[in-house]
């Protein structure tokens, strides 16, 4: 059984400018309602495997249409059983998507991943006084001493994120942050860059690895801007003005 | 990834991939309701990310939400 393979929504026109293959070599279309499209091709009704490839393929036919126009580029494995059903997203959802193509227009998403050394020793006791030798005391003091460290780092991470996205803030129109997220990682971070500026903002980041020797950071893109197409499924938390 | 030259070596590319994989399976447009068809098995859609990850717990350090925890 066949149905209809989702990449993106687009604006409309123009029509595609050239043939792009999608997954399992079915031609990119686009399917136009009103002012806009989606960009689609033929697939089987079944879950494609999330491997290397595959995902490859999905994310070059979003960056393949990204280079004429805006995309919101939609998640891996989304079907739609026939056009018909395109067209009803189309139009029950227009409004959301012309605002969120106007968002984007003429920005990319960047990427960056900055890795610290979490302090390792915090200055915390516990009064060895009230220890009265019980076992289980011991345990709630072993775990009173876990909190307090993991809220002593947590202090200290913050303050740096502070510090390192202060450095992005004439940089970047938006951007979504994911704090202290495991214990080596200070912080993820998507941010929302005018395509003209993203050479300003890789700059940005050398000059913030120079100041903060002491942290890792890890630059990618520019992707399409997948951490700002939200709705109301994705709070996008902009911390550049923070 | 646009291609500007910046993924080259191998531990650059495996980065280039968890974060394709975290933002073709966890961001964008998300799209439910009556004119989507329902792919039940999540279990499924999921089974090949232990292959494609050299190492799941690279990913968890990462941050990365992979979907098989």
């Amino acid at each position: 059984m066949t149905g209809i393979y989702l990449y993106g929504i687009v604006e409309f026109p123009p029509e595609l400018s050239r043939e792009i293959r999608g997954l399992g070599g079915s031609p990119v279309s686009l399917v136009p309602r009103a002012d806009l499209a989606a960009v689609v091709s033929r697939s089987l009704l079944n879950p494609w495997p999330v491997d290397e490839a595959h995902l490859t393929l999905h994310e070059t036919v979003v960056e393949e249409v990204m280079g004429d126009r805006p995309i919101l580029p939609v998640r891996f494995n989304t079907f739609l059983r026939a056009k018909e059903s395109v067209i009803a997203l189309l139009d029950e959802r227009a409004q959301a998507f012309r605002s969120a193509l106007g968002r984007v227009e003429g920005k990319v998403e960047v990427g960056l991943r900055v890795l610290w050394e979490a302090p390792g020793k915090s200055e915390v006791s516990v009064d060895q006084e009230t220890w009265d030798g019980n076992p289980g005391t011991e345990y709630l003091y072993r775990r009173l001493r876990e909190e307090r460290r993991r809220a002593g780092i947590r202090g200290v991470g913050e303050r740096v994120i502070r510090e390192v996205q202060a450095l992005f803030h004439s940089l970047a129109v938006e951007s979504w942050l994911q704090r202290l997220p495991t214990d080596r990682l200070l912080f993820t971070g998507a941010y929302l860059v005018e395509r003209y500026r993203v050479a300003a903002f890789r700059e940005g980041v050398a000059k913030a690895q120079q100041e903060f020797s002491y942290l890792r950071f890890l630059l990618t893109g520019p992707w399409p801007p997948y951490h700002f197409v939200n709705g109301a499924h994705d709070a996008t938390e902009d911390t550049l003005g923070a | 990834m646009m291609d500007n030259g910046w993924p080259a070596s191998s531990r650059e590319r495996q980065v280039t991939l968890l974060e394709t994989l975290d933002r073709l399976l966890n961001r964008g447009v998300v799209v439910a309701g009556d004119v989507t068809l329902s792919v039940a098995d999540v279990d499924l859609i999921y089974l090949g990310l232990r292959l494609l990850m050299s190492s799941v717990e690279t990913a968890r350090e990462w941050g990365v939400r992979s979907g098989v925890e």
